[in-house]
């Protein structure tokens, strides 16, 4: 029980350690993580922009990064510095950071931990892929005053 | 000098261009896959590229080899959130001359396309 | 030349030496040799002077009897009678006393060279007998007498001549000719006498007389010619004034006489007198020389013999200060060149203390200085270089050692990698230690790390190596990407594999623009011993597990059904709890984690399922932990773990109840039982296991109001109060039966629980135990210890005061926590369970008589609780 504790805690962790780092290296503010919870799949809420990274290889499953839209606003205004990001750009952003959070990850999970291409989306799609029969971590965060969703469903 | 920069996400293509403003590089292209990045060796023949891995239609490493047999002479630098040491690796066998991680802030940056272009200098005395 | 230049001092200066000294040796032997001879010579001809000047007086004599001997046979022995006599015996006088003088031995040495000379003389004036006798017979004419004696002094001065003409001394030689000639001069001289005398004693002028003087005085004047010529000029003046007067006048006077005149009438013994006159004058004048000679000779041995002391004295004492002076510089120096080869030849051989000692001040006193001071220099340079030396050893061997003790205990393992990739033959002690091998010097790293690692890493590995090892290659790009950064390996240690989690790094080490070698550090980060640890923990829990899990089986399966619903809503409460509380306050989300638990373990003990109060403990414990420390978000990661461990314990428990379903099954139908029985159940079962547990008896008197309609919603809350309650009294309140009876009490504790419908359609629960009560003091204390009242407040404190103590999170009365007593929470998770369902709680109690709890709790609202499956 407490081998597979560790592995389960070290491998949110991770994810956690990943986030962390890409706010801590390209803006001024860190993040912050909240108490994390439980959610059945069917219930789980998502804001209002989604990217998914589906991971294959040794664990299989999909890491999410959610978040409004105000965040990614302010991102992309810190990284290219235009105020008004389309919905493309939007969009653009939520995949580029669900890469780099996932992408990070395989230093540790090896390149057995093989991660696709992002894939983004706005709102709650019906068809929301997880595998079945689990729970899925949702981490909350915070960053500057928004607020964002790491979700993890891995086997 | 040419730039070329390849990334599937605008978003980074734009940050990258940025971050670059201070250097004496021609952006010659941006290229969101490995396809396009190629016909734009083609035409510019860029003496420095950066170069995404994770990209939809073809990756950054079977790009980095095809544009190593079109134009030898181009310093390849792979910004990647993948981090995984083989990748990386693989990507220097094929003749990549930089590596960086994502997440990418001007400072690291810079620091690598320093060390990238002084290696150029250095190369050619 | 290359021989005398290897030959040693010692040897070259008796090469230059030792000829210069018989050189001069020579010289001076030589020179008094010399200076011998002189005064040799100059004794010699003193005595041959001497010895001359005796035959010239004794040749003076003659020449004047033969002169008186013409004169008497001339007149027929008329005149010169007695001047005859008289004559010859001073002639006479002066042979022996020659004779005399001959015999003497100082001149023995003398007349031996010239012996044929004497005897001639002798022979001759042996005649002069024979030569007088015929004289006095007359049977001689003058010219006869005449040349009889004539050859007496012939022979005579021919001695004298060959006497004194040996000389070495270029003066003397020539006074000696010049008194030669002039004793030849006045043998002249008196033959003229002698022959005037017979022409003037005669008158038969029968012979040419003139021409005889002419010839006899041209004689006499060529060897005065002579003897002027030669003479020194003493000699020369004393003749010139000796040589006047009325003789010499007269003289000339007769010998004009004769050439004028055949027949002259000139008295012959007058001719005698005036012609003896000069001739004694002569005589005056050899006598005079030959004085002088004699003298002169003697001044000369004085001189030579003087000569030949002096040098002889001078040769001695050149000779000995020439040789001391030699002697003293030369052996000196000898010796001195000696000390300094020996100093030279000790230094050499190492020894170094002395100094080499030479007082004087050449070159080699000053070579010796500075041969000293070289030497100290020397011994100062080698004391610091010796210094140096051992500094350098020591430094050598610490380093040495030191790095041997860092290689021998520093936890990394350490080596180099040369350019094929072979590790160093100097690693430090870990790498055998990491790796369980010995063969590692040498080694092909790659190689050797293959059957370690996973295919993919070695793969990688390789590709590393080969950037690493090239130049053009950033070392910070490449180090970016070393693949056993943090990498497992696996280990064959006594046939077992084992796993090891280790983390490999690498440093260039440049020599000028070449990659030398590959600086690798390893460490060890496996905490294996903690890690075993933690599986033999997890076996001897999967063991209990396993034996609770057969524990269950007698447990009822209606309460265990119960228990895993009731359970599972809690569980999801938590996480519920969870999502709403996003920003909320951390420590109060802990508390009530801690609460919720709380209450599971106290059911899961009371109906006995131990495997879910075993992990709640362990929950519990975390959360404690927690507590001491700030949290924060990511800390309920591991709660929210453990919450999803004791959910899967749960569908286990579901499942293997499902299974054993069948058994139960008629169970199920024939004690269905009423949920007043259920709670009655419960805690009796409860109270059992308690009871067990502490070892105390206590009786339960359950009063349960017919009229209650215990509904399912007021069930687990009151079995979740009823169950604490319990803890708390047979853990704090009743006493353990000693004590009882000491206080006077029944042995056996009691505690009463009456539940009735309350006055407003909810239900009252009335708890009571007969133990300790609360001890207000003892309550106080603890209070104050805790810091959850001030000493002002803990003054006057009424029942519902204590009982806000009482129900104070963090307060309890044991400090030790066991499943049993929990940690003091026990009231307070009364109160939150009253506080959730809005109900009141009031607490009574007497010291040592009772303590009374009562709850009251309003109807509920049914949909509120609707369960979510």
């Amino acid at each position: 029980m407490d081998v597979n504790k560790e592995e389960f805690e070290s491998t949110c962790r991770l994810f956690i350690d990943s986030v962390n780092n890409y706010f801590s290296v390209l803006t001024e503010h860190d993040s912050e993580i909240n108490v994390p919870f439980l959610k059945d799949i069917t219930q789980l809420e998502l804001k209002q922009y989604t990217g998914m990274i589906g991971v294959s290889g040794n664990k299989k499953g999909y890491v999410y990064f959610s978040a409004d839209q105000e965040l990614f606003e302010e991102l992309i205004s810190i990284f290219i510095g235009i105020e008004d990001p389309d919905k493309d750009d939007l969009m653009d952003m939520a995949g580029e950071i669900s890469n780099v959070i996932a992408g990070n990850i395989r230093a540790n999970l090896g390149s057995n931990f093989i991660i696709s291409v992002p894939l983004v989306f706005e709102g709650r799609p019906d068809d929301l892929e997880f595998p079945e029969n689990t729970f899925v971590y949702v981490i909350p965060m915070a960053w500057k005053n928004h607020h964002a969703y790491v979700i993890v469903g891995l086997q | 000098m040419k730039l070329l920069i390849v990334d599937d996400s605008s978003i980074m293509q734009r940050t990258i261009q940025k971050n670059l403003n201070d250097y004496d590089l021609e952006i010659v292209g941006t290229a969101s896959n490995g396809s396009q990045a190629i016909e734009l060796v083609k035409t510019h023949k860029p003496d420095v590229i950066t170069m995404d891995i994770t990209m939809p239609e073809m990756d950054g490493i079977t790009c980095l080899e095809n544009i190593m047999t079109i134009h030898p002479t181009a310093k390849v630098m792979m910004i990647t959130a993948l981090s995984d040491k083989l990748t990386g690796l693989q990507a220097l066998e094929k003749g990549a001359r930089g590596f960086i991680y994502k997440p990418v802030n001007s400072e690291n940056l810079t620091r690598a396309l320093d060390k990238l272009l002084k290696r150029n200098v250095n190369g050619r005395q | 030349m290359k021989r005398l230049h290897n030959l040693s001092i010692k040897r070259k200066f008796a090469l230059v030496l030792i000829p210069l000294i018989v050189t001069i040796i020579c010289f001076d032997i030589l020179q008094i040799r010399h200076d011998f001879y002189d005064y040799q010579d100059a004794r010699r001809l003193n005595k041959a002077i001497n010895i001359g000047i005796d035959i010239s007086h004794l040749v003076h004599e003659i020449q004047k009897e033969r002169s008186i001997s013409v004169g008497f046979q001339a007149n027929s022995g008329e005149s010169f009678h007695e001047n005859l006599v008289h004559q010859r015996q001073k002639t006479d006088s002066l042979l022996s006393h020659l004779y005399v003088e001959l015999r003497a031995p100082t001149y023995q040495e003398l007349l031996i060279n010239h012996g044929e000379d004497l005897k001639n003389m002798k022979l001759q004036l042996e005649q002069l007998l024979e030569v007088r006798s015929s004289v006095d017979q007359h049977t001689l004419n003058t010219d006869e007498i005449i040349s009889h004696f004539s050859e007496i002094n012939k022979a005579a001065l021919n001695t004298v001549n060959q006497l004194i003409n040996e000389t070495r001394d270029k003066t003397a030689a020539q006074q000696v000719h010049a008194i030669i000639y002039f004793l030849d001069a006045k043998e002249y001289a008196s033959i003229e006498r002698a022959l005037g005398t017979y022409t003037f004693s005669t008158s038969n002028q029968s012979r040419n007389v003139a021409s005889e003087f002419a010839s006899l005085i041209s004689s006499q004047e060529a060897y005065l010619d002579a003897f002027l010529t030669i003479s020194d000029q003493e000699s020369k003046n004393y003749y010139f004034n000796t040589m006047q007067g009325a003789d010499i006048q007269e003289v000339e006077r007769f010998r004009a006489k004769l050439n004028v005149t055949d027949n002259p009438d000139v008295d012959p013994t007058e001719w005698y007198t005036v012609v003896t006159g000069k001739i004694n004058s002569l005589k005056q004048v050899e006598d005079f020389m030959l004085e002088n000679m004699h003298n002169y000779t003697e001044n000369m041995a004085a001189n030579a013999r003087r000569d030949f002391f002096i040098f002889l004295l001078l040769d001695f004492l050149i000779g000995f200060i020439t040789f001391t002076l030699v002697a003293m510089i030369v052996l000196n120096l000898i010796k001195n060149v000696a000390v300094l080869e020996k100093f030279t030849r000790e230094v050499t051989a190492g020894k170094t203390s002395e100094r080499v000692a030479i007082d004087t001040r050449d070159e080699i006193g000053h070579y010796a200085n500075t041969f000293n001071i070289m030497l100290d220099k020397l011994i100062s340079t080698q004391s610091e270089l010796k210094q140096a030396k051992d500094h350098a050893e020591y430094m050598y061997e610490n380093i040495y050692k030191q790095s041997e003790v860092v290689f021998e205990n520093v936890e990394q393992g350490i080596f180099l990698l040369d350019k094929d990739l072979k590790i160093s033959s100097l690693y430090s002690k870990a790498v055998e230690k990491i790796f369980d091998n010995e063969m590692i010097a040498s080694e092909n790293f790659c190689n050797f790390m293959r059957p370690r690692i996973m295919e993919r890493d070695f793969e990688a590995l390789q590709m590393f190596m080969k950037h690493l090892f090239n130049p053009d290659m950033d070392e910070e790009v490449v180090n970016q990407l070393n693949p056993v950064e943090e990498v497992q390996i696996y280990i064959t240690k006594n046939g077992v594999v084992i796993s090891k989690h280790i983390r490999v790094s690498f440093t260039r080490i440049v020599r000028g623009e070449e990659i030398q070698s590959i600086l690798v550090t390893i460490t060890d980060e496996t905490e294996s011993v903690l890690l075993q640890q933690h599986m033999k923990e997890t076996e001897n829990m999967k063991k209990q597990d396993t034996e609770y899990l057969f524990n269950i089986l007698k447990v009822d399966p209606g309460m265990l059904q119960e228990f895993i619903k009731e359970t599972r809503e809690t569980l999801k409460s938590i996480s519920d709890r969870y999502e709403q509380n996003e920003s909320g306050d951390l420590n109060e989300l802990l508390k009530y984690t801690y609460r919720t638990v709380h209450k599971i373990k106290g059911n899961a003990m009371t109906t006995g399922v131990e495997l879910v109060s075993n992990r709640v403990h362990k929950i519990e414990d975390s959360i404690t932990k927690m507590m001491d420390i700030e949290v924060t978000a990511d800390k309920f990661l591991s709660i929210l773990y453990e919450l999803e461990e004791i959910n899967k314990t749960l569908t286990e428990l579901q499942k293997m109840l499902e299974k054993v379903g069948e058994i139960y099954k008629n169970l199920y139908a024939k004690n269905e039982l009423s949920s007043k029985e259920k709670l009655e159940n419960d805690l009796r079962n409860g109270l059992q296991t308690l009871c067990k547990e502490t070892e105390k008896e206590v009786d339960l008197d359950l009063r349960i109001d017919d009229a209650i309609d215990l509904d399912a919603a007021y069930l687990s809350p009151v079995k979740d109060i009823l169950n604490q309650m319990m803890r708390n009294s047979i853990s704090h309140g009743i006493e353990d039966s000693e004590e009882r009876i000491s206080k006077g009490k029944q042995e056996i504790g009691k505690i009463t629980v009456a539940l009735s419908q309350a006055d407003y359609d909810g239900i009252s629960v009335t708890y009571e135990d007969d133990g300790r009560g609360i001890d207000t003091n003892t309550l106080m204390i603890h209070a104050l210890a805790s810091g959850l009242i001030s000493h002002e407040e803990s003054e006057g404190l009424d029942d519902h005061q204590i009982a806000e103590l009482l129900t104070n999170d963090g307060f309890s009365t044991t400090t030790r926590a066991d499943k049993l007593s929990g940690r003091g929470q026990g009231m307070s998770v009364i109160k939150s369970i009253v506080e959730e369902m809005n109900g009141s709680l009031k607490i009574s109690f007497k010291h040592d008589r009772y303590f009374r709890v009562t709850v009251t709790l309003p109807n509920v609202d049914q949909q509120s609780f609707e369960k979510v499956a």
